[in-house]
């Protein structure tokens, strides 16, 4: 008898309630969070939440935006994603949360006693981007409306991904190289105004807007305090050393003339060998690449293997002494060691590693460092001649 | 109930992979450091070495449980006193891998309903299908499920290649020295050698024979694989300072995927692995109980009226275990690998081992159900059976229909 | 042979009739044995003979072996008695109605009058006698008082539990019967008391003026055939035979000798050209036999009945089977007669290794059942235990074979059938040759194939018409379209509302802005839908075909459209609703479907409560349930568990056919190699 009333007694239990089930139309879908540091020492949290409706097909890019923008004011995020709560009528979900802004503020003051949140949370996915925002704060940069995408924390993403860097990984990237070598890199953005006035001539015109711009990246000491930044010219070669970027169009200028040549660079690898003495380390960087031709402003006849290999070999000196000079501006800068060189210690020789360790800091800023770039230019795009006669291109010499 | 070599060989398998890949991998990291796979190597190796050590003296009572053949090596009160600590561990395994799966599913994915709902659901099905169906259910079910599992997991591995660095790895050795890789190994060498405990399962196993003995040995080396596989994964993706922080690495690992801007968050589906593994764990555990504490009682053919003990233990346990939130390093390090592993997995089974050699050179038992606890065991699992089976059909007349039925199955 | 003799000889002969009775009862296994009812049943003469066709070269039953002489009836009393029925006839079925309104209850007809209504297919000249008082019409058996013991209890024969209803209870089913006609007549005409389709037709039998009669079954009777090859053989004389006889009478040991043959036996082997035909003496017999639709031929002086199997029934014609459709391939289905069924299978596998054992069940029904096995493939233990299961069923009536299957079952209550059951003929014989056993039931269209696993349940016959990599692509389409029809709404389901990140982004947007104003929750929804859904289907299964195509397009606009501007129900869940139900019709057998189906609600619950960690529970619970099945002894799982490779080849991909060659040991445990046949 028992037996047959037992499972509906079971059954009964389990009406006792869902617990964990919210409704999808329940949760307020954040897309961005930001930070930012008020005088008073309080932290303000920015979100950026999608608005359902108005995002979805129905709705479009006309009319209302997709997004909406809230915020909130705690002593840490969890209490302020709280008091956003007050405000929200939906449950807060940051599973979807892929972005997050940093005010400069907040990144000059330390990030410490933030930081936590992001690696013990389960909210958090370890797939996230973190940005600094040079020159401003993470409300103003979450607040711009972005038209090709609904949501301006999914451009931000999206523009870092085209820019050559790896796709979204900036959080996860900032906790490893903070843990492994005491320093850490994270993107920078930066609010931009259009670079010429914008004139509306008439209602429907769409002139250029400010937006966000990728700037470079933002150095972070091991307390996690933002010391500077590199741009982004400087900023490729880290990520050439580091063994990171994807591909990069070069232009530079040839022969001491304004006349440029622009060569796409792929297959970018590098190797640093370091070679120890008395005093400490020396380094050498060998970065290699491969390039194609794709505009040449200059007189050079590429169709001439010979002024082909001459320009591989300008090209060479130019970029080598680019790569010195942004490696020797945070050496001696900020003497952190962003571009790994002390990995490649650590990893090969270890024992040795064990030695410099405890004071790799000084060693590193009195380390020698020198680049030597092995460029291997493959096409011109063009068979013969560029189609621009030359007659008057050297005229404008 | 008779299960074969090779389901005997997936549930090995199944029963240690899960249970590895969740909790021990962050343990071993935080010893072993970027050397950690080496230590899982040698925690294979360990836990090969226990497997080999019960299938040897399994086999040499071929048909008789641990509970049986030990009483037979050592005699009735020796035999039943040298199992308080099996018995210790069997009963007290259970909980402990019921409150990580619970640590788990609540961190993840339900963080308001209540233990006892993540728990109970769980227990009920153990209870069901070692009710049901005895290790033999369990183990079919492991053979459906474990070529689907092994699926996915080298899906998972190949998905994230992508994000490993293969540098993270080095410096190799030097850095670490041979200490704390030793001391990284014995973790998950102690959840391996619980795969000793194949002195209970070998009885049922309808071939005896070297077959046995490669299935569990060739079990615990693939799951060894696979942790080790794991761990490299693990470190090449994190690098070993966060490895070792993080709770659960391979989940976050799982986590990072993301292709094609459409597969993303796959973890949900990870999730499906271990529940898997660790129901199998869980259930062999549960049988093993329940049938261990039938026959240390002496009423073997009962052992189905024992399964409330394990149970019930189980859920106050795993309560009071969950409340009390004892962590999980003082747990392992010290219970663990401090007590269980010598004992259970190699000082006992080499006592026995020994004394078996010497009073009984031939070993003793013979296949089959010639064995009076064996033969009973035959026919009070036909009746058994038949009067499952027949439960709900229409009478009994035709129970002889029913043995004779399943007299040529095999 | 007294028939033709003569009266001198009938008078003579007065023997006993209990031992060889009692040898032919042990032979013929009759059914009047009160010990259990069900238990053993007779075997229908026709069918043994059918498949002993081959082997058995006589037209003689395998069982019945020539009775030893029959006693002599007392020829002349009978004659007595039966003189007056002559001018007497029964209506026939159809005449009946015809004639009701002019008949008053009990009141003879007058034998013009009923001759000339009962002209529906019967020849002209038939007369037909009946006793006074009887009346084939159905009225409230005005019985003249002859046969009161009979006449009571053969007013409420359910009532008696011990007795075979299909014989008189209260003894006279037991007793074998008369020699004399009349007796044998009233006894008959009890028991058949207000079937007013049940026909006697009396006759006499030439040149030895034999009174005899006919009992048949009006509807089910060949009447052409048994006119020429009973009535017309044994009332005409069939001259040659008298004269045969004739010429072995002049001889004394002849006599002797021709002598030794029962009358009935004469009958069957000389006279009467039927094809099958047997000899019965137990009066349940001949009931059951005539109520099947043979003709029951009665002889004054003998107590054997001759049984002629002329059983002409209307039936539906071989027709495509509407549950299981092919696109290539052969289109017969099986119909609801018995014998037509067995012939289809029989065309198929040629070999007299097939073997079809006959067994009945059900008191009242006494359905035919015929058990179909390869000889040498199939494990007899299976075959005992199929035989076993089927005797015991011990009810009233059998109607549709799945009543039967519930009988099979192992386990009755689990949501997966166990018993394989197709309407193809293909299907059943490929069956046969892996070694499983089918199991044919009269009147119905379904044959059931026992044992299952889960995989045959999975499998249509399309897969094996079509070329292997094309089979093996639609299979695993299938399989992934199955398991979506079980899990797709509690995916979305607990996607949604526990674990919103798995979905991608961009979907998830979309799917959030299309659940904006919804006003139920997602588990509501999703059960509100697919219980419309389901009742859709259930509508559309009576829908009468003029109104059908109004009543879908109904249901699309409305159910698609309309609800989802209304804003009652988001569109994303009308997508998943309508994927399920396309995804359910995939399955190739339909029970398999309508487990998959029933098992979707209980998972939609769990995945409510407790989302994806509820449907791995849920899913780990079907495998064990699944593993712990075990029909008949073997594994619902095989051969995925345990494991045998090599068949893995019918299940993982559609292995071409030359590939197939084994068979699965658990079925067939020593015939293993399909080709050659060994």
């Amino acid at each position: 008898m028992w037996r047959k009333l037992a499972p509906v007694l079971l059954c009964m239990l389990l009406l006792t309630g869902c617990w964990d089930r919210l409704e999808l139309n329940d949760r307020a879908i954040l897309l961005g969070t930001g930070v930012d540091l008020l005088e008073d020492g309080r932290y303000m949290m920015t979100a950026n939440i999608v608005v359902p409706l108005a995002a979805g097909s129905k709705g479009g890019n006309g009319g209302t935006p997709g997004f909406l923008t809230e915020t909130a004011v705690g002593k840490d995020l969890t209490d302020a994603k709280q008091n956003m709560q007050k405000k929200l009528s939906r449950v807060a979900f940051s599973g979807h949360r892929r972005n997050i802004f940093i005010g400069e503020s907040l990144a000059r003051h330390g990030l410490s006693h933030l930081m936590d949140q992001y690696a013990r949370s389960p909210d958090v996915r370890p797939r996230s981007n973190i940005y600094v925002v040079k020159g401003g704060t993470a409300q103003q940069a979450m607040s711009l409306f972005y038209k090709l995408e609904t949501n301006p924390s999914i451009a931000v993403q999206k523009i870092q991904e085209k820019v050559g860097a790896p796709i979204s990984r900036s959080l996860l990237d900032f906790f490893i190289l903070i843990n492994k070598d005491n320093c850490g890199v994270m993107p920078s953005l930066k609010l931009v105004d259009p670079e010429v006035e914008p004139v509306k001539k008439t209602d429907n015109d769409s002139p250029p807007q400010p937006t966000l711009e990728i700037e470079g990246i933002g150095i972070f000491n091991e307390e996690l305090k933002l010391v500077g930044y590199m741009e982004m010219d400087d900023f490729w070669v880290r990520l050439w050393v580091t063994n990171r970027l994807k591909h990069r169009d070069q232009t530079e200028s040839i022969g001491g003339k304004e006349d440029t040549v622009s060569i796409r660079l792929t297959h970018l690898k590098s190797k640093v060998t370091p070679e120890f003495n008395e005093d400490g380390v020396s380094f050498n960087i060998l970065l290699k690449a491969k390039g194609e031709v794709i505009e040449n402003n200059t007189a050079l006849a590429l169709a001439d293997e010979q002024a082909v290999k001459d320009l591989e070999q300008q090209f060479e000196k130019i970029l080598q002494s680019r790569a010195e000079q942004s490696i020797k501006k945070i050496q001696t800068g900020y003497g952190l060691d962003i571009f790994g060189l002390g990995d490649s210690i650590r990893m090969f020789h270890p024992y040795k590693w064990r030695r410099l360790e405890p004071n790799w800091e000084n060693t590193f800023k009195k380390a020698e460092i020198k680049v030597r770039v092995d460029l291997n230019v493959r096409g011109t795009g063009l068979d013969l001649d560029s189609l621009v006669p030359e007659r008057s291109r050297e005229d404008s010499q | 109930m008779r299960i074969s070599n090779q389901q005997l060989f997936w549930m090995i398998m199944m029963l240690n992979v899960g249970i590895n890949l969740l909790i021990a991998i962050s343990l071993v990291i935080q010893d072993g450091h970027q050397d950690a796979w080496m230590s899982s190597m040698i925690s294979g190796l360990i836990g090969v070495a226990a497997s080999y050590l019960g299938t040897r003296l399994a086999l040499r009572h071929p048909g008789q449980t641990l509970v049986e053949f030990s009483g037979v090596i050592l005699g009735k009160w020796l035999g039943k006193l040298i199992l308080l600590p099996y018995l210790f561990q069997w009963y007290i395994v259970i909980p402990l891998i019921m409150r990580d799966q619970y640590t788990f599913v609540h961190i993840n994915v339900l963080f308001m309903t209540p233990v006892w709902m993540v728990v109970g659901p769980m227990l009920l099905v153990i209870v069901y299908a070692v009710y049901h169906g005895g290790i033999e259910a369990i183990a079919r079910c492991t053979q459906v499920w474990s070529p689907i599992l092994l699926v996915i997991l080298l899906i998972t591995f190949g998905v994230t290649i992508n994000n490993l660095d293969w540098k993270a790895l080095f410096p190799v050795y030097a850095l670490t020295g041979a200490g704390p890789i030793l001391k990284g190994s014995l973790v998950p060498a102690a959840l391996l050698g619980e795969s000793v405990n194949v002195m209970m399962l070998a009885a049922f196993v309808d071939k005896p024979g070297r077959g046995t003995q490669r299935a569990a040995v060739s079990g615990v080396l693939l799951a060894a694989l696979f942790i080790t596989i794991g761990i490299l994964w693990v470190i090449m993706t994190f690098g070993w300072h966060i490895a070792s922080k993080l709770k659960y690495p391979f989940f976050d690992m799982v986590k990072l995927v993301y292709l094609m801007e459409f597969i993303q968050n796959m973890d949900v589906f990870i999730m499906a692995v271990w529940l898997v593994s660790i129901f199998i764990k869980m259930s062999v555990y549960v049988f093993v109980a329940s049938y261990g504490t039938a026959q240390w009682v002496g009423k073997t053919g009962k052992w189905r009226s024992f399964i409330w003990l394990p149970a019930v233990t189980t859920f106050i346990l795993a309560m009071l275990i969950i409340r009390m939130n004892v962590p999980n390093r003082l747990v392992l390090n010290y219970l663990w690998v401090g007590t269980i592993l010598p004992l259970n997995s190699f000082l006992i089974p080499l006592l026995l081992l020994i004394v078996s050699v010497i009073r009984f050179p031939a070993g003793s038992g013979k296949p089959g159900a010639v064995q009076p606890d064996g033969g009973e065991r035959e026919q009070t699992q036909t009746a058994g059976e038949a009067s499952n089976e027949n439960q709900d059909s229409r009478d009994a007349k035709s129970t002889n229909a029913g043995t004779q039925g399943k007299a040529y199955y095999s | 042979m007294s028939w033709f003799e003569g009266k001198e000889q009938a008078k003579g002969n007065d023997k006993p009739k209990k031992e060889p009775k009692q040898e032919s009862k042990k032979e013929l296994k009759k059914a009047v044995e009160p010990a259990r009812i069900g238990e053993e049943q007779p075997e229908p003469q026709e069918l043994d003979r059918g498949e002993s066709g081959v082997e058995a070269g006589e037209l003689d039953s395998g069982e019945a072996e020539p009775e030893p002489e029959s006693e002599v009836p007392e020829m002349g009393a009978q004659e007595a008695e039966g003189d007056g029925d002559q001018g007497r006839r029964s209506e026939s079925h159809s005449a009946k109605s015809a004639a009701r309104g002019k008949q008053e209850p009990g009141s003879p007809q007058l034998p013009e009058q009923a001759r000339g209504d009962a002209q529906s297919g019967h020849l002209a000249g038939q007369i037909s006698g009946r006793d006074a008082g009887q009346d084939a019409a159905g009225d409230a058996g005005q019985h003249a008082g002859q046969d009161t013991g009979q006449n009571a209890g053969a007013a409420d024969p359910a009532a008696d539990p011990a007795c075979d209803p299909k014989s008189a209870p209260g003894g006279g089913s037991e007793a074998p019967l008369q020699p004399g006609l009349e007796d044998n007549l009233k006894r008959f005409e009890a028991s058949f008391a207000k079937c007013s389709d049940i026909v006697f037709r009396r006759f006499v039998i030439m040149p030895s003026g034999t009174k005899a009669a006919a009992i048949y079954l009006d509807g089910m009777c060949d009447t052409q055939q048994v006119e020429e090859a009973v009535l017309r053989p044994l009332m005409e004389g069939a001259n040659q035979g008298a004269d045969r006889f004739v010429n072995e009478a002049g001889n004394e040991a002849g006599n002797k000798a021709a002598h030794a043959e029962s009358d009935a036996a004469q009958l069957e082997g000389r006279l009467v050209s039927a094809l099958q035909v047997s000899r019965e003496t137990q009066f349940g017999v001949v009931i059951g036999q005539i109520l099947k639709g043979e003709t029951a031929v009665l002889a004054d002086g003998s107590p054997e009945v001759l049984l002629v199997n002329l059983v002409k029934m209307e039936q539906r014609s071989i027709s495509e089977p509407t549950s299981e459709k092919v696109v290539r391939g052969p289109r017969d289905g099986f119909t609801e007669s018995l014998r037509t069924n067995t012939s289809l299978i029989r065309r198929r596998i040629v070999t007299p290794r097939l073997k079809t054992e006959a067994l009945t069940v059900g008191t009242f029904t006494h359905t035919d059942i015929a058990l179909m096995y390869m000889d040498g493939i199939v494990q007899e233990s299976m075959v005992e235990e199929v035989k076993g299961r089927i005797k015991d069923i011990d009810v009233d009536g059998i109607l549709y074979s799945q009543n039967i299957e519930e009988y099979l079952e192992d386990k009755v209550y689990s949501p997966f059938p166990q018993v394989q059951n197709t309407e193809r003929p293909d299907v059943a014989a490929s069956s046969l040759l892996e070694g499983k056993v089918v199991v044919v039931v009269n009147n119905s269209p379904i044959v059931l194939v026992v044992p299952m696993t889960y995989w045959s349940g999975l499998q249509a016959a399309d897969d094996y018409t079509e070329r292997s990599m094309y089979g093996t692509a639609v299979r695993w389409v299938r399989y992934i379209f199955i398991h979506i029809s079980l899990l797709l709404p509690s995916l979305y389901v607990a996607l949604t509302t526990f674990h919103p990140e798995v979905i991608p982004t961009p979907l998830l947007i979309s799917i959030a802005s299309a659940r904006e104003g919804v006003p139920f929750p997602a588990v509501i929804e999703a059960l509100l839908m697919e219980l419309i859904f389901e009742g859709l289907r259930e509508a559309g299964i009576r829908l009468p075909q003029q109104v059908g195509p109004a009543v879908s397009i109904a249901g699309a606009l409305v159910i698609g459209q309309a609800v989802v501007e209304a804003g009652i129900v988001s569109s994303s869940m009308v997508i998943i609703v309508s994927l399920t139900g396309i995804a359910s019709f995939a399955f190739p057998m339909y029970n398999m479907g309508t487990s998959f189906r029933m098992l979707r609600f209980p998972l939609l619950f769990i995945s409510g409560f407790i989302g994806f960690y509820g449907i791995m529970l849920f899913m780990i619970l079907l495998t064990v349930h699944l593993a712990t099945l075990k029909p008949f002894g073997i594994p619902y799982l095989a051969p995925a568990s345990p494991l045998e490779a090599s068949n893995l080849k019918d299940i993982l991909i559609r292995a071409p056919k030359w590939k197939m060659n084994k068979r699965m040991g658990l079925l067939s445990g020593r015939n293993r190699r399909r080709s050659p046949l060994g």
